[in-house]
């Protein structure tokens, strides 16, 4: 009986549980220096000029946040302490919400502005011809869907509509809420709730939206391509880091571009280092961790960010997940790996003890 | 705290996988596999479809109404079940391989087989880089070496023959090396979706259990 329970599988299965959970009770703190192809996208941003923009292109969803939601914690947090306005997008529609998240939670938290110190552009789809359209000169385009319309309202303005009209406070958030969307989606919710808004918030809702346009936006004055850029990156689940390769090809000598993979892509990921296509990858949970360590000891501790992030008001679920999410796993990754090595060497004895026997 | 254990109850159920394949697992597989198609299927027609068509047409036709050709033209994929008509869903696939292979033929060919060329292709000695010399050897050795391996296989000439016993050691060498790297990547990567996972039933959930138990609150 004994036999049919604790077969090969449940016995490594346990194993591995089992130093999972160890590695998240035991007091082993695992620092990680920066390995050669993270430091590369570290030193661009230490290095850059305060008030340079940089692009991120946000494609994980759930299947692949454990891993790649910390990668971009510590670079955006990396690029806020530096003074490195973020420019996001995602390129399918699950990760673009995502990605409101990550950048609005840690703009809070840093005092940034939308507009002016980060923007998300939402939804950029269909990708290839967002990055063709980014590199050409991007506001030439002229009826282009994925850039063209996006529209930020500033939130401070909200804050005082609904101050001043709490019967209609979840319409307005509804509308502030389709930050990273475009102007058309604000409209119609905003003609769909005109009644209940009454008059007057309903113009001043309406002429915001009319009058500001991507163009507005301070973030993106300078800015006229992929050469204006302290860099481009894809912090991607899937294989969309290649997508950038492909379709920025025209502008290698003007694009800066690396990737935060996940570890299973990271491997195919290297021979575009290889070949400069890009100048870093971040393979998952180690490359965050390498970046999160650095930041912690070079600009702010863990313990100042969490202070920070509760001063902004964030709920200890949000911090739990912010502050050390890509170290705090780091002792169990530890773990896991030396049971797999022991558990690979046994395998391997056996077998040759097992051809030995047989010969 | 209800839906966070509601959450820890599922996640469980899916790790029952690894003792055997049971119904629970197996219903968990249906349900994520459901919410994930219905959670996707509004996702695309409200971010696309909504955002990207119908909101721009019905709000400000004039500017939009061109909007109109390309979704009639996508709307002929709808014509795939019916066999009489399923001839018009080889347009939207003739334009979509078209405008695909003709804006990308020339930018995959550079990324993936001209830059990848060059990117092998390096002087051996590079000066007053040591390590960077060494890392152009490897690469070096390491193509020229699969390469005899995979292409190379007979040879009728007995002095090549002889080097090729050698250099396919090595090719095989590192394909090993390569496979242990990508099996090291994909431990992390599995074990990184573990943890997360572990730290939610044990901090999140137990965690807030324990507090709630000793009167924490809620």
């Amino acid at each position: 009986m004994w036999k049919k329970i604790f077969t090969t599988r449940v016995i490594i299965n346990t194993v591995v549980l089992i130093s999972v959970v160890l590695g998240v009770y035991l007091p082993i703190k695992i620092t990680m220096p920066l390995s050669p192809e993270v430091q590369n996208a570290v030193h661009l941003i230490e290095n850059a000029e305060p008030g340079s923009t940089a692009m991120i292109s946000i494609n994980y969803a759930g299947s692949s946040i454990a891993e790649t939601e910390p990668i971009a914690v510590a670079l955006i947090r990396l690029c806020f302490l530096k003074d490195v306005n973020v420019i996001i997008c995602g390129f399918f529609p699950e990760p673009a919400q995502l990605a409101e998240g990550v950048i609005s939670t840690l703009g809070k938290t840093y005092g940034k502005k939308p507009g002016e110190d980060y923007l998300n552009l939402g939804l950029c789809y269909p990708y290839d011809a967002f990055i063709l359209g980014w590199g050409r000169d991007y506001k030439q385009q002229t009826g282009s869907i994925s850039v063209g319309d996006m529209v930020h309202l500033d939130p401070s303005e909200y804050t005082d509509l609904v101050t001043s009209n709490p019967s209609v406070e979840s319409v307005i958030n509804s509308i502030a809420t389709t930050i990273g969307e475009d102007r058309y989606i604000a409209a119609h919710l905003l003609d769909q709730h005109q009644e209940e808004l009454g008059e007057t918030v309903y113009q001043l809702l309406k002429e915001q939206l009319e009058t500001v346009t991507r163009d507005d936006w301070p973030i993106l004055q300078p800015i006229d391509g992929f050469g204006d850029l302290l860099f481009c990156a894809d912090i991607t689940g899937t294989s969309s880091y290649q997508s950038w390769i492909i379709w920025s090809s025209d502008y290698r000598d003007e694009i800066t571009y690396f990737a935060g993979t996940t570890a299973i892509s990271a491997p195919e990921a290297y021979q575009f280092l290889q070949a400069e296509q890009m100048i870093s990858v971040i393979p998952g949970y180690r490359g965050a961790t390498e970046i999160e360590t650095y930041v912690n000891n070079q600009y702010q501790s863990a313990d100042l960010f969490r202070k920070q992030m509760e001063q902004a008001g964030f709920p200890k679920e949000v911090i739990a997940a912010y502050v050390g999410g890509a170290s705090r796993g780091m002792p169990s990754l530890a773990l896991v790996h030396a049971c797999i090595l022991i558990l690979v060497l046994i395998g391997n004895i056996q077998y040759f003890l097992n051809r030995k026997k047989e010969a | 705290m209800l839906t966070t254990t509601i959450a820890a109850l599922l996640t469980l159920g899916a790790m029952s996988l690894v003792w055997k394949e049971n119904i629970v697992s197996r219903f968990i597989e249906h349900l994520i596999l459901g919410i994930s198609l219905g959670y996707g299927v509004v996702l695309t027609y409200r971010q696309i479809f909504l955002r990207l068509f119908w909101v721009p047409v019905t709000t400000d036709f004039a500017a939009n109404w061109i909007l109109i050709l390309p979704t009639l033209i996508g709307a002929l994929w709808l014509a795939q079940p019916f066999q009489k008509v399923r001839w018009l869903s080889l347009i939207p696939l003739a334009m979509v391989l078209g405008a695909f292979s003709g804006l990308g033929l020339e930018r995959i060919m550079s990324s993936y087989i001209i830059e990848a060329l060059e990117g092998t292709v390096k002087s051996l000695y590079v000066a007053g880089d040591l390590q960077k010399s060494f890392d152009h050897v490897v690469i070096w050795l390491g193509v020229v070496c699969i390469l005899s391996y995979f292409y190379f296989r007979r040879i009728h000439n007995p002095a090549l023959e002889k080097a090729h016993e050698y250099t396919r050691i090595v090719g095989i060498w590192w394909l090993m090396a390569s496979f242990g790297v990508s099996f090291g990547f994909t431990v992390m990567a599995r074990a990184a979706l573990l943890i997360y996972r572990i730290q939610f039933l044990t901090q999140d959930w137990i965690g807030e259990l324990i507090k709630i138990a000793s009167g924490g609150g809620m």
